[in-house]
């Protein structure tokens, strides 16, 4: 007898959305790339400039993150993504622009960062300096080596 | 358009010059403020307008601009503006441009500054330096389109740009300028290339100080360099992905012939 368990219908539809999702970002992402602005008014959030570049062993990630301490930064990442939340030393208040003519306040910074290539998370170091957050991630390089002969 | 006064329509070919107010100066500068590496020149440029308190006497127009009107002070405002005072002029873009525009709109300056009898067009850049989280305060590097920019530049005492390529508007102006033989200077801050980089155009704010014969106080940009970082994220990351179309990484390759 079948130990399976019934799946309802919500479950179903759950997994079609997640199915249309990830098929949206894996193949339509890069040609219809979603355009938003870089902030969150009803959050208070800010999207950060980000950088990425690499070398031979390591990829380095450079964000631009005015307004924030060091001790405030929170890193996190997995082999294919990095997570920054930076909160600000004090509210930043934009005034009389686009949609802020009543004003809007943004107290942090939130990214998340899908990486090119999988890293070694564990190995990862950062460093922040005159406002740029520097993440250091060497690559994860895996294979066989190959004798030259 | 505007709500002003119009002077006088210049055409040059598919943009327009509209000037709202008469332009006083004999033989001016005339310093452009284009969006490129580290936004530097928007930056600094903005900077020496409000210092100094420029008057807005003109715009420049085009089909092929974004159909896009600024609002400013709850006035409708063209996106690329001429600000004057005495001897300077200065040309600011406020939103990125289309490849296409920018071929125009390099040409158009170039003309009108020769109708204006312009002594040099000086384009404020910057050049992206893969160290510049390690540089304190940035270096200006400039080069000159003739022998009267560069016996300026050398009188200034303003270190040479000796190699290297250049990729997008200010190149074109160069390119331009040579054509029409109207002195250029072209000044390179070394500067964050994907962010915005108010200590590159603070540094490139006291050259043009001596090169201009003004006194535009830097310690003010300074101080606000962390809220302009915070206002000028969108429009760095427009101008990161025409530079990326323009394949300005060119600018950071080693070049293969040297003749």
């Amino acid at each position: 007898m079948s130990t399976r368990k019934k799946r309802s219908i919500f479950d179903i539809f759950e997994e079609i959305r997640e199915e249309i999702n990830r098929f949206f970002e894996e193949f339509m992402g890069p040609i219809f790339p979603v355009e938003a602005p870089m902030q969150n008014v009803p959050s208070k959030e800010l999207q950060p400039l980000t950088h990425i570049s690499e070398t031979e062993e390591n990829l380095i990630i450079t964000i631009d993150l005015p307004c924030v301490r060091k001790e405030d930064i929170k890193v996190n990442a997995t082999e294919n993504m990095v997570r920054v939340e930076a909160p600000m030393r004090e509210c930043v208040r934009i005034d009389f622009y686009g949609p802020f003519q009543r004003g809007a306040e943004f107290e942090v910074f939130k990214k998340t960062i899908k990486l090119p290539t999988p890293v070694d998370p564990k190995r990862a170091k950062a460093r922040f300096k005159s406002g740029i957050l520097e993440i250091i991630l060497p690559k994860k390089i895996a294979g066989f080596r190959i004798p030259v002969e | 358009m505007v709500l002003v006064r119009l002077l006088e329509k210049r055409k040059f070919n598919e943009i327009t010059v509209v000037e709202t107010a008469k332009i006083e100066g004999e033989k001016p500068f005339i310093t452009v403020g284009l969006p490129d590496v580290g936004l530097v020149g928007p930056i600094a440029t903005s900077h020496i307008v409000q210092t100094l308190d420029m008057k807005e006497v003109g715009y420049f127009e085009s089909d092929l601009f974004p159909p896009i009107i600024v609002v400013h002070k709850n006035e409708p405002k063209p996106q690329v503006r001429i600000f004057a005072k005495d001897n300077l002029i200065t040309i600011i873009s406020e939103t990125i441009l289309p490849v296409q525009a920018i071929y125009q709109l390099s040409k158009a300056i170039t003309l009108w500054a020769k109708q204006h009898n312009a002594s040099f067009i000086v384009g404020v850049t910057g050049i992206a330096v893969p160290n510049r989280l390690e540089i304190e305060k940035p270096n200006v590097y400039g080069f000159g389109s003739s022998i009267e920019a560069k016996k300026e530049l050398e009188k200034l005492k303003i270190q040479p740009f000796e190699e290297g390529i250049l990729v997008g508007v200010y190149a074109l102006l160069v390119r331009n300028c040579m054509d029409e033989q109207q002195p250029n200077i072209t000044l390179l801050a070394e500067s964050h290339v994907q962010f915005p980089d108010p200590g590159a155009a603070a540094s490139t704010i006291e050259v043009l100080n001596s090169l201009f014969g003004v006194n535009v106080d830097v310690k003010s940009l300074l101080e606000k360099e962390e809220e302009i970082r915070i206002k000028a994220r969108e429009l760095m990351r427009r101008t990161s992905e025409q530079m990326k179309a323009l394949r300005k990484v060119q600018e950071q390759e080693l070049r293969g012939i040297y003749v």
